[in-house]
């Protein structure tokens, strides 16, 4: 059998945008590329980036002229379902803005413009790739990639959450090749049960055009047939890997147990339950400090509950922290705690599980399907959560079984094991 | 008519951006450089230039001028660090004999709303810096904030003051003469002072308030103003800050105060030291305020213990007061008792806009993290306290 050649579409990409989509992408692709061969195209990429077994395309290092040669007569037909595109779209707010500038035909067919040397320089600026007119830089994307799609010999495509799907579903109309779409994180996750909008009309439209959804973890297809209305028999779970990272322990400069929440503090994160779960376990012993490591829109709110509770000196807030400052972090820290809400996986885990951290995560999150030695509970039931903390901060003995079983599910979540799956679901959708 | 004066002296320590990765690891809390630049800049701009003029104007009188000085123990500790100039400076006006100094809570503390023990122990403190540096014992006693109850009152008493200071405003004063001297229920000996609030802010609020009716307003009118108060004697009070800092010497700061008390002077008006008018005057009768106030906007404690972190960060840094105690341990009881200024809480109120914080939240979190270090230091002392205990025991 020969090796497929697959064109993969992304939106965040290291070095340049290292948001937790863009460390997929690039665990991914660097496992495939072993295995197939890969041509990745997203919308920023660093002109000197060069990566091992794949070429990565960034459309802000393109020039019209290379567009203007592949654009022949083609009509982009995706865009004739999506009634109307707002603009100034924030993925991780459920506010959508007002109608951008597309105009419509008499028969009411959407009329787009050829690709612009103004539309290219969406993507060449400084600005971020969500800020400013983000529908509109979805929509450009889109075209540009259906032209650029000319340019390859591929056999299958395979389009990252959201913001490609449709550039996927125009790859597809445009060329004939299956259309994989990879769901990292749905709308469901962001914004609740019942988040509607552009952004779930395009997650909707792209599972349904795709001969295969790809979710991170059994949960978000879950979440993809069931509130999506997916057809359960093509999605194909795979979970996330985690790349090694350099592992160190530091010792404490404090003599209490320290607990841990990393993340952005918005309600799909669940910190408000942290608080909470907090303040029961410090009702039964004082040998604990928290952290709250991130930031985000509920930072004040919170801080203000933590006083409430009264455990401002038990319970710290760091803000924002960069990478090492995040590690050093996870290098003192005793117990690993992630009450999200809903979390399509929880990369975060896996990484507190490499320092050999012990976990106590919700049962709402993919990575609870990992990391079986984890302990778990609903997010919403902070007492049980609260006792698995002081379970494993006062039973030595759990505590040592808890971080040897997570060392053990670790093992198997890499990306070749997840690469190997992806191909697995090409081959399902070639029907080789 | 009878006056006295009486200025506050005062400034914050702030804290560095103290974050969680300092706990346990650095123990010095505050901003020593921003500290020392503050006070500094302070000093050149008002307390020296001040010091100067109300040395002048007491030897222009030949000692008719007189007032009082109500000086915290923790500007006068930055200064002997940082500007020991100004210490000298404040020295040579009480050699003046025309200064009274007057007693505070050593650390600008909250401490007679939460631990009256701690309270008289800050007030003795201050009591032996001001004998140290100035050669007199305090009489007379200025609360933080003039904060001032029936209770605070009493402990003035017990603590055997012969006066205290309180701030006439609305809630407490129901009318009653603010210039005649009371008593707090079943007290007699210690003398209840009351600010004239409404004067006392004309000069440190509205003098230079271009919307208030009286603007500009005149030295000679404000003597006048004070000529015309009816009673024993009228008590004007205010920061120190407000010559030369608040209000800044281009407004005629210095100019006003110097002419308006030349002007009170020569309109026959005689200045008393506050001590000096607790022995002169009797009580006129008895003044109950069940409930602390102060002389902030409100008259109430809001702006320091109004919303949850200020209440938290204040429980929790009280709590600590038997096991820093019990460590014997100066340096830290000093630390701990520094964390108590009323300066930490106010700058976690969310509409205190002078603030050398980023925000409220910050002011907040830099606190209970330094505290958080606080108590660890206290319980590793303690365990080792407990430790040398045992030794000698076998």
């Amino acid at each position: 059998m020969r090796r497929i050649k697959v064109l993969k579409l992304g939106w965040e990409f290291p070095p340049l945008i290292n948001g937790g989509l863009g460390v997929a992408c690039m665990g991914i692709s660097r496992a495939l590329s072993q295995k197939v061969d890969l041509n990745v195209i997203v919308p920023k990429a660093s002109p000197d980036a060069r990566y091992d077994g794949f070429d990565l395309v960034g459309v802000n290092n393109l020039t019209h002229e290379q567009l203007v040669t592949q654009e022949e007569e083609y009509t982009y037909e995706s865009f004739t379902v999506v009634g109307k595109a707002p603009v100034n779209l924030d993925p991780y707010a459920c506010t959508e803005g007002t109608p951008g500038n597309i105009t419509f035909t008499k028969e009411g067919k959407l009329l787009f413009s050829r690709v612009h040397e103004a539309d290219l320089a969406l993507f060449s600026g400084k600005e971020d790739l969500y800020a400013g007119d983000l529908a509109r830089k979805v929509i450009e994307f889109s075209k540009i990639c259906a032209v650029m799609a000319r340019k390859y010999d591929f056999d299958v495509v395979h389009a990252h959450d959201w913001m490609t799907y449709l550039a996927g579903v125009e790859v597809k109309k445009a060329t004939g090749k299956p259309l994989v779409v990879h769901l990292h994180a749905s709308q469901f996750d962001r914004a609740g049960a019942d988040a509607r909008g552009w952004i779930f009309d395009i997650e909707k439209y792209g599972m349904e055009q795709a001969d295969a959804v790809i979710p991170v973890s059994k949960y978000t297809g879950t979440i993809a047939a069931g509130h999506y209305g997916i057809d359960p028999a093509k999605i194909f779970p795979v979970h996330n890997g985690a790349d090694p990272v350099h592992v160190f322990h530091s010792k404490k400069k404090f003599p209490e147990k320290l607990v841990l929440f990393l993340g952005r503090l918005t309600a799909q994160k669940g910190p408000e339950f942290f608080l909470q779960i907090a303040a029961k376990v410090l009702e039964q012993t004082d040998n604990v400090r928290f952290v709250m490591a991130g930031t985000g829109e509920k930072l004040r709110q919170l801080i203000e509950t933590g006083a409430f509770h009264g455990v401002g000196d038990k319970f710290h807030f760091t803000g924002f922290l960069n990478k090492q400052k995040v590690n050093e972090l996870l290098s003192m820290t005793d117990v690993y705690c992630m009450p999200s809400v809903s979390e399509p996986f929880g990369l975060s885990a896996l990484e507190a599980a490499q320092f050999n951290i012990p976990a106590v995560i919700s049962k709402q999150s993919g990575v609870a399907e990992v990391m079986k030695g984890a302990l778990k509970a609903d997010f919403w039931d902070v007492n049980m959560m609260a006792k698995h903390i002081v379970d494993l901060v006062t039973d030595e003995e759990l505590y040592k079984k808890v971080a040897e079983q997570s060392a053990q599910d670790i093992k198997n979540s890499n990306w070749e094991t997840a690469a190997d799956k992806m191909i697995k679901v090409y081959h399902h959708v070639l029907g080789w | 008519m009878n006056i006295t004066l009486t200025f506050h002296a005062h400034q914050p320590n702030r804290l560095i951006p103290y974050d969680f990765f300092k706990i346990g690891e650095h123990a010095f809390y505050e901003d020593d450089h921003m500290n020392g630049r503050v006070l500094s800049a302070v000093a050149e701009r008002c307390y020296l230039p001040a010091n100067r003029m109300m040395k002048q104007l007491i030897e222009l009188s030949d000692g008719k001028f007189k007032f009082a000085l109500a000086i915290s123990g923790v500007i006068l500790e930055q200064a002997r660090y940082h500007r020991p100039d100004l210490i000298t400076s404040f020295q040579e006006l009480a050699e003046t004999g025309c200064v009274e100094f007057l007693a505070m809570p050593y650390y600008a503390s909250l401490a007679s709303l939460y631990s009256t023990g701690e309270f008289a122990e800050q007030v003795e403190e201050h009591c032996d810096l001001i004998q140290e540096l100035f050669g007199q014992r305090p009489t007379v006693l200025w609360n933080t904030g003039m904060l001032y109850s029936n209770a605070i009152a009493a402990q003035a008493y017990d603590m055997g003051f012969e006066g205290i200071m309180a701030d006439g405003n609305g809630r407490m004063m129901s009318n009653r003469n603010t210039n005649d001297l009371q008593c707090a229920p079943l007290i007699d000996k210690t003398k209840t002072l009351i600010r004239h609030r409404h004067l006392s802010n004309d000069l440190a609020n509205r003098r230079t308030d271009p919307s208030w009716s009286h603007y500009p307003l005149s030295p000679y009118t404000f003597a006048d103003w004070l000529s015309a108060e009816q009673g024993q004697v009228v008590n004007i009070s205010m920061d120190y800050e407000t010559l030369g800092e608040r209000q800044a010497d281009s407004t005629g700061v210095f100019e006003f105060w110097r002419t308006m008390i030349t002007a009170a002077l020569s309109n026959g008006n005689e200045f008393y030291m506050p001590g000096e008018a607790v022995r002169v005057f009797p009580s006129t009768g008895t003044l109950n305020c069940p409930n602390p106030v102060s002389c902030s906007t409100y008259g109430t404690t809001t702006h320091w213990n109004g919303n949850v972190m200020q209440q938290e960060a204040i429980k929790k840094i009280y709590d600590l007061e038997r096991a820093v105690k019990a460590s014997e341990d100066r340096d830290m009881i000093h630390v701990w008792r520094k964390l108590q200024s009323a300066d930490h809480f106010h700058y976690m109120e969310k509409s205190n806009g002078f603030t050398p914080y980023p925000s409220p939240y910050d002011a907040y979190i830099y606190y209970m993290n330094a505290l958080a270090d606080l108590q660890v230091r206290v319980k590793q002392e303690a365990e080792l306290i407990h430790k040398a205990h045992r030794a000698t025991m076998v």
